[in-house]
């Protein structure tokens, strides 16, 4: 039974992870198509924007993570201005971007090196403490990172269903010629998903270095299960990464706990690729995205 | 009464380097209804896609109330006023219904309405409010097309670009659509409607103008069309 | 659905290619008569390795349209292979090349049955997740397996490698110039890959491809299976590349995680975007250029990285035909103005 609980708790926190990785992500593969492998970076960027503004700008956390998402924000328009817009309209857009965005990983995680070193940080921003639920300790910062994964995902869910941008948003991804027919501009919308997937970003980021440590490559795990967790739900499906992201985080956290930590990661991935032989849209996709 | 509306003066444009519209001019005045006609294949959505932005012009130029809005972005044309029912509806496939009309009303004058412009095309389409919460996706030839429609209509642009309303369709189908035009030409919209068959235009429009390989081989009313047997033989199909 | 694979567009005539093998396999044979620098011969050979794993990648990549991050894992299966094949068994490494290049295939074939059917965003994903697991697998591993002297090495070697599985013997056969016989060995990889290519691209396969991007449909329906010709693609490459993997153990006499790490993917991935992706010569001539920029940057290592993903980045969004395909606009522009 205990261990059941524990399990549970453990995977209940590393869903809150995976969902927070995902968000950023899933938000312009749904709408842009494109598979950013420079995610861990732009997650990355964030943890260590809060942690410099902490430590040499002696701010504190009220500042700190607003000026951090204002820092991913930026990073995402950078990738917008220099990368995604002249790439757009060539044929091969789906795949040269992933090619690009493994450029910009490379590059920001060397910048990172440079500016603050391989040394692996705390991040400041951490709350300490805890507590129990029968024998079980539970850190208040697993907490806090269950409830901005859930704010987060309703907060954005919301905003794609009942907003007005929210809805040119979700046009645009299915149709962009009839988005603009509509009076979309869909440059300016590009855009926007671009600030937006960084800003979301940035507050993983936060959020993930504050249980881990802040390290130039910090984000290439979160990255790749944010990957699979985006890919087994089906692109353009909010919640379902949603759901995906906590029903894998229990599936690993079970693994853990059976074949060990080391093979929790590759039983996961098992998973996901027999979920899609059968279902090659993901569990909550439909079709695939259309970007004419 | 009497202010063009819409005016298109030597157009030319095309895919690839390949002009497919060579030459076009016709004037839209205001309130008025003009019929575009001629076989498949010959430009007439060319022509409309041009007009609305979706693809840039070689030469020649569009000018909308007298201001030139050829080779601005297709958003920005439908700003100005020039609202498009694409052919094949290009529906929001994954959005429900409802949702596929507010972003008919995308822009902010409208949407700053939108509860008056949903119950307005509500009656028009009254389909359209039984599937309000429906998956566009799920829905008939026929309720897409309406869709399509209503979701232009959701704007309060007056000029109004349709290609091909009855394609596809079952004739019941294709008269209800037709009421629906009827009425908006009786609102005093002006409207530019292209059709492969004209007979369904004769009594609406006020011109109608028949293309051929990228040109207007003629113009006149609808009734001397019809009476054309050259004409209908060649072009039309009888 | 939008075909992702990219147009072959060198007008070369079929002959033309194999003129220029027999030319650079000329070159090739010869060079290391005129150089005297070890060092000079054992970047030669790490060129050729490197070589060799691009094209085969371009094949897989630009030709074919799977794009696959897994590339390395088949290296790595190949450099494995010779590694624990040599440690464990003895085996020589000419033999643990092969068997490498064999389970290279056998994990390709496996990759290619798990991923082939799924869309090219897709592909990209799960071979980024697969090798990202084998690379996490590896340098995880940790568990006592043999005694190494009073240390233990696990398996795999873990986050330290493999080592002290042996050469390719020529030191024997040549004295101190047995990095010349490395040397051959990498430079019969490269010509074999090189001829894999020229075969897969103007074959019947080559064809196969072509009708399956002109119009898929009705290359289907002419009974042209997308699946198989990729996974045979899949698995023709991976033979090589596994080969490839073994002589890089065998040539460095070690092998350790950092193959299927970011920086030698994105190394790797420069060399074939600069030299042009979908270009049958386009990864070896980015292979060349991108040792040689490297080299001259040897003493700015600190900078290395962070050059290579601005190349790739500048590369991609301002020229993504590399320059194989700058030189195709070039020369068909200039055959525009003179006719």
């Amino acid at each position: 039974m205990e261990t059941v609980t524990l399990v549970m708790l453990s995977g209940v926190t590393l869903g809150a992870m995976y969902a927070l990785s995902a968000i950023g992500l899933s938000l312009i593969w749904g709408a842009l198509g494109i598979l950013n492998m420079a995610h861990g970076s732009l997650l990355a960027i964030g943890g260590y924007a809060c942690f410099a503004i902490i430590t040499y700008c002696g701010l504190s956390a009220f500042w700190a993570i607003p000026l951090a998402v204002i820092a991913g924000g930026l990073v995402g328009l950078l990738l917008y201005v220099v990368i995604v817009k002249h790439m757009f309209y060539h044929p091969a857009f789906e795949t040269n971007i992933i090619i690009a965005t493994i450029g910009l990983s490379i590059l920001s995680e060397n910048i990172i090196l440079k500016i603050f070193g391989g040394y692996p940080f705390r991040q400041p921003l951490s709350v300490e403490g805890g507590f129990r639920i029968g024998e079980i300790f539970i850190p208040y910062q697993n907490v806090i990172i269950l409830g901005v994964s859930i704010i987060l995902i309703l907060g954005a869910g919301a905003f794609l269903s009942r907003s007005r941008t929210g809805l040119a948003i979700r046009a645009t991804a299915l149709n962009q010629d009839a988005a603009l027919l509509m009076g979309v501009p869909i440059r300016k919308v590009f855009a926007q998903l671009m600030i937006a997937s960084g800003a979301l970003a940035a507050v993983s980021g936060v959020m993930l270095s504050s249980v881990a440590t802040l390290s130039p490559t910090m984000g290439d795990a979160p990255m790749t299960k944010a990957f699979i967790i985006v890919a087994v739900a089906g692109v353009r499906n909010f919640y379902g990464a949603f759901y995906a992201a906590f029903i894998l985080g229990m599936f690993e956290a079970a693994m853990q706990f059976s074949l060990g930590v080391r093979f929790a990661f590759p039983a996961m991935l098992l998973l996901v690729i027999c979920t899609l032989l059968v279902r090659p849209y993901g569990i909550f996709g439909r079709e695939t995205i259309n970007r004419n | 009464m009497n202010s063009p509306v819409l005016e298109v003066e030597n157009l030319v444009c095309g895919y690839d380097g390949q002009a497919v519209i060579k030459d076009i001019s016709f004037v839209l005045q205001r309130g008025s209804v003009i019929g575009l006609v001629g076989p498949n294949g010959h430009g007439k959505t060319t022509l409309l896609r041009a007009i609305s932005g979706l693809i840039k012009i070689s030469s020649g130029c569009v000018r909308f109330k007298g201001e030139v809005v050829s080779g601005k972005d297709a958003n920005q044309i439908v700003e100005k006023g020039i609202v498009s029912i694409p052919q094949g509806d290009l529906i929001f496939t994954e959005m429900t219904v409802q949702e596929n009309l507010l972003m008919g009303g995308y822009l902010p004058v409208a949407y700053a309405r939108r509860k008056d412009r949903l119950n307005y095309v509500h009656g028009l389409f009254p389909k359209l409010k039984e599937r309000a919460t429906q998956i566009a996706s799920g829905l008939s030839g026929g309720e897409r097309r309406m869709l399509g429609v209503g979701r232009a209509l959701m704007s309060t642009s007056e000029l109004l670009l349709i290609d091909e309303p009855s394609l596809g369709l079952s004739p019941i189908i294709i008269d209800q659509i037709y009421d629906v035009i009827e009425s908006l030409r009786v609102e005093g919209r002006t409207l530019l409607i292209v059709e492969e068959n004209a007979s369904r235009l004769m009594d609406l429009v006020d011109r109608i103008y028949v293309l051929d390989n990228g040109h207007i081989v003629w113009d006149g009313h609808g009734r001397d069309l019809m009476e054309n047997n050259v004409l209908m033989n060649t072009y039309l199909g009888g | 659905m939008k075909l992702i694979s990219r147009e072959y567009t060198d007008n070369f005539s079929d002959k033309k290619d194999y003129y220029i093998i027999v030319t650079l396999a000329t070159i090739g044979i010869v060079l290391p008569q005129l150089v005297d620098s070890r060092y000079t011969i054992s970047q030669l050979t790490l060129f050729m390795i490197w070589a060799t794993v691009v094209s085969q990648w371009n094949i897989v990549m630009g030709f074919a349209g799977i794009f696959s991050l897994a590339q390395l894992l088949l290296f790595a299966v190949g450099g494995y292979t010779v590694a624990m094949a040599g440690n464990y068994y003895g085996v020589h490494p000419f033999i643990g090349m092969f068997l490498g290049g064999l389970l290279a295939v056998a994990v390709g074939v496996l990759i290619g049955l798990a991923c082939l059917r799924l869309r090219g965003i897709y592909v990209a994903l799960l071979t980024f997740a697969i090798a990202q697991a084998a690379f996490l697998l590896v340098s995880t591993d940790i568990a006592c397996f043999s005694g190494v002297g009073q240390s233990c090495q696990s398996l795999t070697g873990g986050p330290r490698g493999l080592s002290n599985f042996g050469d390719f013997g020529f030191r024997e056969v040549l004295g101190r110039n047995y990095i010349v016989g490395n040397y051959y060995v990498a430079l019969a990889a490269l010509v074999l890959a090189t001829l894999v290519s020229i075969v897969i691209v103007r074959g019947p396969l080559g064809f196969a491809f072509k009708a399956l991007r002109d119009n898929e449909t009705v290359a289907i329906c002419a009974g042209i299976s997308r699946f198989k010709y990729q996974l045979l693609v899949f698995a023709v490459s991976a033979f090589v590349t596994g080969i490839a993997g073994g002589i890089y153990a065998a040539h460095f006499k070690v092998i350790g995680p950092s193959v299927l790490g970011f920086p030698l993917m994105s190394f790797l991935v420069s060399m074939m975007v600069v030299g042009g992706l979908g270009k049958l010569w386009g990864p070896i001539i980015g292979a060349a250029l991108l040792m040689l920029v490297d080299e001259q940057l040897r003493d700015f290592t600190e900078f290395r990285n962070m050059g290579l993903g601005a190349l790739i980045i500048l590369f991609i969004v301002v020229l993504p035909d590399g320059v194989v395909g700058m030189a195709e606009r070039l020369r068909k522009n200039m055959k525009v103005r003179r006719s």
